[in-house]
C-alpha cells in the first residue's frame, strides 16, 4: 500500500475533486443523421456523396462567474471519425464548479502544429498532417459529386493552416443565456449534445460550390473560409446533469 | 524471488532512470565560437544509441515503398548528403523530385527545413520524403508496421528510447539524432579560423572577395543567414515553382528560396534550389549580371577560397556511412 502510493506522485490532491463531461457530436443534414456513402445535396442544388469527414477538436474548457475557466485534465486532442461511431462520443475529467459556458477548438493550437512530432490523437500516421508544409488537417471532407470538375467526380476538402492571415484554428463557444448555470457537482457528469450541420460546410459565411471549387488542399484564404463555415455548423442542442 | 520483486518495485517507480540498458549520453559538438543551437535537445536527448539507431534508419530502404530509396539514395554522405552530379533526384517508379536535394550538416542551427522553409521542426522533416509519391512513396503506418515486425529494430528502440514499440515520434527522433551529428566544422577554412592552418594567397585574397560580396547572404561560420532570399532566378516555366511563397501565400515571398550553405559547396553541384546552374562558373556569370559583379581574376580567387570549406573529413567520415 505504502509502496504503492509512492509510485503514483502524479496523482496529487488536484484529483480528489472530479466531475465529468460528456461530448456527442451529430453530424446532421437537414435534421436527419448524416452519413458516409449517402447521397446529399447542398445548398446549390449540387448533389454529393461523402466518404470521408474527420475533424479535430480539443482545449475543451468550461467557464463560470466570477470569471474562471477550468480547462479538462490534460489539454488532449480528440479526432472525430464518421467511420468509427465512437468517435463521435468523447469523455473526460474536469474540475467541478458552477459554470456557463464551454468552449472548444476546432483543429488544432498553433504551437502544437510545429513542435515536432505529436502521439495519440495529434501522431501524423493519423494522415491528417501536411507533411510538405508543417501543420494539421484539422477537418478532412471527401467524396464524389457529379458537380465536381474533377477525376471520378472527386471532391476533397483538406482544411488547416495557423499562419497569419489564414489561421483556419477556430472556437466553438456556447454561454448560457441570463442567469442559467451549470452546477457541476464532484461525480456529476455534465452531458452535452453538439449537432454539426453539415450544409453550413458548403453555405455559412462564405459559399462553397462543388462545380467550382471542388479542392483544397493548402492552407489559405480558401481553407481559411471554409473553417469559418464549418466552425458555422456546431450548435449545442441539449444539455444536461447527471 | 524476493530479488526479483524488488528490482520490480525499482523499475516501476522509476522507469527512466533504472533501466537495465540506459542510453549511453552522447555530447553534440559544438564548434568552439559557433552561435547557439536552435535545434530543442532536451526533447530529444542525444545518445549514442539514438544515434546509430538513426543512421541505420537513413539508410534502410524499408522507409521506402519499394525498398530502394532510403534517406541516402538521394542524401550522399560524399556530396555532403546531397545528390552528387543529379539537378533532380530519383525516387519510386522511375519519377524524378521537383528540386535538388539540399545538402544535410550542421542542421542543429536550423528551424525550417526545404527549399521553401515549409518544415517547421526537424522532427517533422522525414515524414515529407517519406510520403512523397515521387520519392519514397510509403505511408507512415505502413513504414511503422515493417519496422515494428522486425525484432532487432525492436531492440534497437528499446535501447535508444526505453520502449520496443516503434512510433512516429521515435522513428523521427532517431532520424533526427543521425542528422543533428552532422556537423561539418573541419574545413581548411575552420583550421584557419582556429589558427592551426594558413590560407594561400589565392584564398585569401578570395575571402576578401567572399567576405565583400557573397556574406551578407553566405553569413560565416554557417555560410548562410538562413533567410529566404531572391536572386534574380527566373520561374522555370516548367516547375513554376514559386519558393517560399507557396508555403506563406505571400507574394513578398515569390521566388524566394532559402540561401543554402556554401560549406562543401564544391560537392554539392549542380547548383540552385533546381539545380540548373551546374558548376560555379554558370553561378558566377548569374551573379555578375545581377548586381554583384565578379571579373575573372575574382572568379577564380573565389573558387580557391570555396574550395577551403571542403571538409574533407566530415565527408569521408565512417561514423556518418552506412557500411552495410
Amino acid at each position: 500500500m505504502v509502496i504503492g502510493t509512492s509510485c503514483q506522485k502524479e496523482l496529487s490532491s488536484d484529483s480528489a475533486a472530479t466531475a465529468y463531461i460528456s461530448i456527442r457530436f451529430h453530424p446532421k443534414i437537414n435534421g436527419t443523421p448524416f452519413r458516409l456513402n449517402e447521397t446529399y445535396t447542398n445548398s446549390f442544388g449540387e448533389s454529393y456523396s461523402a466518404t470521408i469527414f474527420k475533424f479535430y477538436f480539443g482545449q475543451i474548457a468550461l467557464s463560470g462567474n466570477p470569471q474562471h475557466s477550468q480547462a479538462v485534465n490534460g489539454d488532449p486532442y480528440y479526432l472525430v471519425d464518421l467511420a468509427d461511431p465512437s468517435s463521435l462520443e468523447i469523455n473526460t475529467t474536469i474540475k467541478p464548479g458552477t459554470y456557463n459556458a464551454i468552449s472548444v477548438l476546432l483543429g488544432v493550437d498553433s504551437a502544437r502544429n510545429v513542435s515536432g512530432v505529436q502521439s495519440g490523437a495529434l501522431d501524423p500516421a493519423k494522415g491528417m498532417f501536411w507533411t510538405w508544409n508543417t501543420g494539421y488537417i484539422y477537418t478532412k471532407l471527401e467524396g464524389t459529386s457529379p458537380s465536381s470538375t474533377q477525376v471520378n467526380g472527386k471532391f476533397e476538402y483538406h482544411i488547416g493552416g495557423f499562419r497569419w492571415p489564414y489561421s483556419a484554428i477556430r472556437n466553438f463557444t456556447v454561454t448560457l443565456t441570463d442567469t442559467d448555470t451549470w452546477q457541476l457537482q464532484e461525480g456529476k457528469t455534465l452531458e452535452l449534445d453538439i449537432s454539426v450541420d453539415m450544409d453550413a460546410f458548403f453555405n455559412y459565411s462564405y459559399p462553397v460550390r462543388i462545380s467550382e471549387e471542388p479542392v483544397c488542399m493548402t492552407p489559405g484564404e480558401l481553407a481559411y473560409q471554409i473553417s469559418g463555415n464549418f466552425a458555422g455548423a456546431f450548435q449545442l442542442t441539449q444539455f444536461d446533469i447527471n | 524471488m524476493l530479488v526479483a520483486i524488488a528490482s520490480l518495485w525499482g523499475s516501476g517507480c522509476n522507469k527512466s532512470d533504472d533501466s537495465p540498458q540506459r542510453a549511453t549520453p552522447l555530447d553534440f559538438p559544438k564548434p568552439a565560437g559557433w552561435p547557439d543551437t536552435r535545434y530543442d535537445f532536451a526533447s530529444n536527448p542525444l545518445t549514442k544509441e539514438g544515434f546509430e539507431l538513426g543512421r541505420k534508419l537513413f539508410f534502410d530502404g524499408r522507409l521506402s515503398k519499394d525498398g530502394n530509396f532510403p534517406c541516402a539514395s538521394c542524401h550522399q554522405p560524399f556530396a555532403a548528403f546531397a545528390t552528387f552530379e543529379h539537378d533532380f533526384s530519383h525516387g519510386f517508379n522511375n519519377q524524378f523530385t521537383t528540386r535538388n536535394a539540399p545538402a544535410l550538416f550542421n542542421l542543429a542551427w536550423h528551424t525550417e527545413m526545404h527549399h521553401d522553409g515549409g518544415i517547421a521542426n526537424l522532427d517533422l522533416q522525414p515524414l515529407a520524403p517519406l510520403t512523397a509519391p515521387n520519392e519514397m512513396a510509403e505511408t507512415i503506418p505502413s513504414v511503422l508496421e515493417k519496422l515494428n515486425a522486425d525484432p532487432q529494430y525492436q531492440k534497437d528502440f528499446a535501447r535508444a528510447f526505453g520502449s520496443p514499440e516503434i512510433s512516429t515520434s521515435t522513428l523521427t527522433k532517431a532520424l533526427s539524432q543521425f542528422m543533428l551529428m552532422l556537423v561539418s566544422a573541419d574545413s581548411k577554412y575552420d583550421r584557419v579560423k582556429n589558427g592551426s592552418d594558413l590560407f594561400n594567397v589565392n584564398e585569401e585574397a578570395g575571402y576578401a572577395i567572399f567576405q565583400q560580396k557573397c556574406s551578407s547572404c553566405h553569413t560565416e561560420p554557417l555560410f548562410t543567414n538562413l533567410a529566404y532570399e531572391k536572386n534574380g532566378l527566373p520561374v522555370n516555366p516548367d516547375l513554376n515553382d514559386l519558393g517560399r511563397m507557396r508555403i506563406t501565400g505571400s507574394s513578398q515571398d515569390s521566388l524566394r528560396f532559402k540561401v543554402p550553405s556554401l560549406r562543401n559547396v564544391l560537392k554539392t553541384f549542380p547548383y540552385m534550389h533546381d539545380g540548373r546552374f551546374w558548376n560555379l562558373s554558370d553561378v558566377y556569370t548569374h551573379y555578375n549580371g545581377n548586381g554583384i559583379s565578379l571579373s575573372p581574376v575574382e572568379r577564380s580567387f573565389l573558387t580557391e577560397f570555396l574550395r577551403t570549406l571542403t571538409d574533407s573529413t566530415f565527408l569521408s567520415d565512417q561514423k556518418f556511412s552506412g557500411g552495410e
